[in-house]
């Protein structure tokens, strides 16, 4: 793997798992990241504060940024279904995407705060996996679960994770 | 509902913690039937800590909020000590106070400059604010990370700090690691002074409420974590005496509990209770930082609790500074001692007001039973009020503008929604 953990600094790329790990299918941010950091990728936890994300990854190169969302259109049985964001000024990725942030300075406003601020990577996506239950618990359900692992398994077999071609790629996904 | 009746509705109110819902009826500039309605369900903290162990209550308290754990966590902890009659050391003390202003700062700032700043404005959030107001915006997230950092480094995170227990800490930060904020301090209140005086050409909208103002006060400093329990209407009395004056009540639109005094009266914890009764507690030159931006003691304008906020950010700075300088490891860095049962009351100065604690426990250390009366119940009863005076001030503005008014009105008590409340709808019918 070429992007091994740094010691320090922030040269390299980084995967941020965002969300609650004790709140069932929000943690699937935080399981891929901590999947990925076993097999010895760049990839922190986080629980999703917008000013602690902005500091996480400016400075960066890229960022793939992993998070629970809500469904995107009523009536739809899809979760784990995965919407990769590569598009971030779109207003509907902004406003309505990812309606399980508990803060109002969350990853949709630290992404166009980030904009404003000239304060994102040169390569940022955002991947969302929807949810089917956020009450307490560890467990994912099996379809998010599922996702998850297909998400882990192209990252840690990806020559260079953070490249144009592998990010690229996630849109495959 | 006549012909001329208006209705003015907001389903989800930005910038704030929780769900909640307003409905007022104006007939003519008189508003007649007003309602704050808190629809979160309960969450049970208090039922969730009987039987559990003393030890727990700090960290099981803490996750009421991920915006104010350290008020809980401070809270339990002084209840806790009280029931169990634990002396604690002045270097414990001065280590908790500093990890307080850590958390003063991230809270304070994150209201004040990302979420409250747009009101005054006309911007919808921070994220009009940052192509506006760059420089605003970057102090802002500036000093949120300072007071991040200050809580990690003494708690081991800033969201629901796990360093902390009853008697003290689990481990004492390193002299060095301490010492190591000051730069980030010293630039932070620099930095802060700043947005003070950006703030200070803000337009204030001209409202002036009777307030009875609730907060701690102590002998010299200004409060955070220890003194006694003062109001403006001349209250002086112990933490314990806090259920003998101050009562919550249950209304039919609410699921969250009002806050009132035993006299039925509503009052107003929080930042600007805290100027006005604690102003010559503040270091002179802050004061007349303060006053310089507008800001004088006896202000009862809430739209000026932007500004006292801001003055606690100073402050906090401040003093984080002093004690981060004057700081050597406790050792040891916690106290333990025989059990004994009891009966104890905490209070601290949470960013949004006073947030009491009380419990019993058992000879064996298990909760017998918990009380925690959070700030925004207390300001609850009072928010309706405000949002009351609101609409009767500014009745001539149309729809649009009146509803804007009235979620900075909302706004002005950084309301933990989350600790009490969530989303507001506001409906306001003219008759």
């Amino acid at each position: 793997m070429s992007n091994a953990p740094e010691e320090g600094g922030n040269s390299g790329g980084i995967l941020i798992g965002v969300g609650h790990a004790e709140r069932q299918d929000d943690g699937v941010g935080p399981y891929v990241a901590k999947a990925l950091a076993r097999h010895g990728l760049p990839a922190v936890a986080h629980e999703g504060d917008g000013s602690g994300l902005l500091e996480l990854w400016e400075s960066r190169p890229a960022c793939i940024a992993v998070d629970a969302i809500g469904q995107l259109g009523e009536g739809q049985p899809d979760a784990g279904r995965i919407h990769v964001f590569t598009e971030i000024d779109d207003e509907t990725f902004a406003r309505t995407a990812f309606v399980h942030s508990s803060h109002r300075v969350g990853l949709p406003e630290a992404v166009a705060l980030g904009k404003a601020l000239d304060r994102l990577p040169d390569r940022l996506i955002v991947i969302g996996i929807v949810g089917a239950t956020f009450g307490f618990g560890c467990a994912l359900s099996p379809a998010v679960a599922a996702s998850a692992e297909r998400l882990i398994a192209c990252l840690a077999s990806a020559d260079e994770p953070f490249g144009q071609d592998a990010m690229a790629a996630l849109v495959q996904l | 509902m006549t012909d001329s009746t208006r209705i003015i509705q907001v389903d989800a109110l930005a910038r704030v913690e929780g769900e909640g819902r307003f409905k007022v009826k104006l007939e003519g500039d008189r508003v007649v039937h007003s309602e704050f309605s808190i629809f979160e369900p309960p969450r049970y903290f208090e039922g969730l800590l009987r039987g559990r162990s003393f030890r727990d209550a700090p960290d099981v308290t803490s996750r009421i909020c991920g915006i104010c754990p350290i008020a809980y966590i401070m809270g339990a902890c002084l209840a806790m000590e009280d029931a169990l009659g634990w002396e604690i050391p002045q270097p414990i003390v001065d280590l908790r106070r500093l990890i307080y202003c850590g958390e003063w700062i991230q809270s304070h700032v994150l209201h004040t400059h990302l979420l409250h700043a747009p009101d005054f404005l006309g911007l919808q959030d921070s994220i009009e604010l940052a192509k506006s107001n760059r420089s605003l915006v970057e102090s802002g997230l500036s000093a949120k990370k300072t007071g991040n950092r200050v809580m990690e480094v003494i708690g081991g995170r800033s969201v629901h700090p796990v360093n902390t227990r009853v008697g003290g800490f689990y481990s004492a930060p390193a002299e060095e690691a301490i010492r190591a904020l000051l730069p980030d301090l010293e630039r932070g209140e620099a930095q802060s002074i700043a947005a003070l005086d950006a703030f200070s050409g803000f337009d204030f909208p001209d409202l002036e409420v009777n307030y009875l103002f609730v907060a701690l006060r102590h002998e010299t400093d200004y409060p955070i974590a220890e003194g006694r329990i003062v109001s403006s209407s001349g209250l002086d009395i112990d933490v314990a005496e806090f259920p003998e004056h101050f009562v919550e009540r249950q209304v039919p639109h609410s699921n969250a509990l009002q806050g009132i005094t035993a006299e039925g009266q509503p009052y107003l914890v929080g930042p600007l209770a805290r100027f006005n009764l604690n102003a010559n507690r503040l270091p002179a030159d802050i004061l007349a930082l303060a006053e310089r931006a507008g800001l004088v003691p006896g202000c009862r304008n809430p739209f000026k609790s932007l500004l006292a906020r801001q003055v606690e950010t100073i402050y906090a700075f401040r003093e984080a500074a002093r004690l981060a300088r004057a700081y050597v490891p406790p050792e040891p860095s916690f106290i333990d001692a025989p059990l004994l049962a009891g009966i104890g009351h905490g209070i601290t100065e949470a960013p949004r007001g006073l947030c009491y604690h009380r419990y019993e426990v058992a000879e064996d250390g298990a909760i017998v039973s918990a009380t925690i009366v959070p700030p925004t119940s207390q300001n609850q009863r009072q928010i309706e009020l405000d949002l009351v005076s609101t609409v009767e001030r500014f009745h001539d503005l149309d729809d649009d503008d009146l509803q804007w008014r009235c979620e900075q009105a909302i706004r002005n008590y950084d309301p933990c929604i989350s600790c009490a409340t969530h989303f507001l709808k506001l409906d306001v019918e003219r008759a």
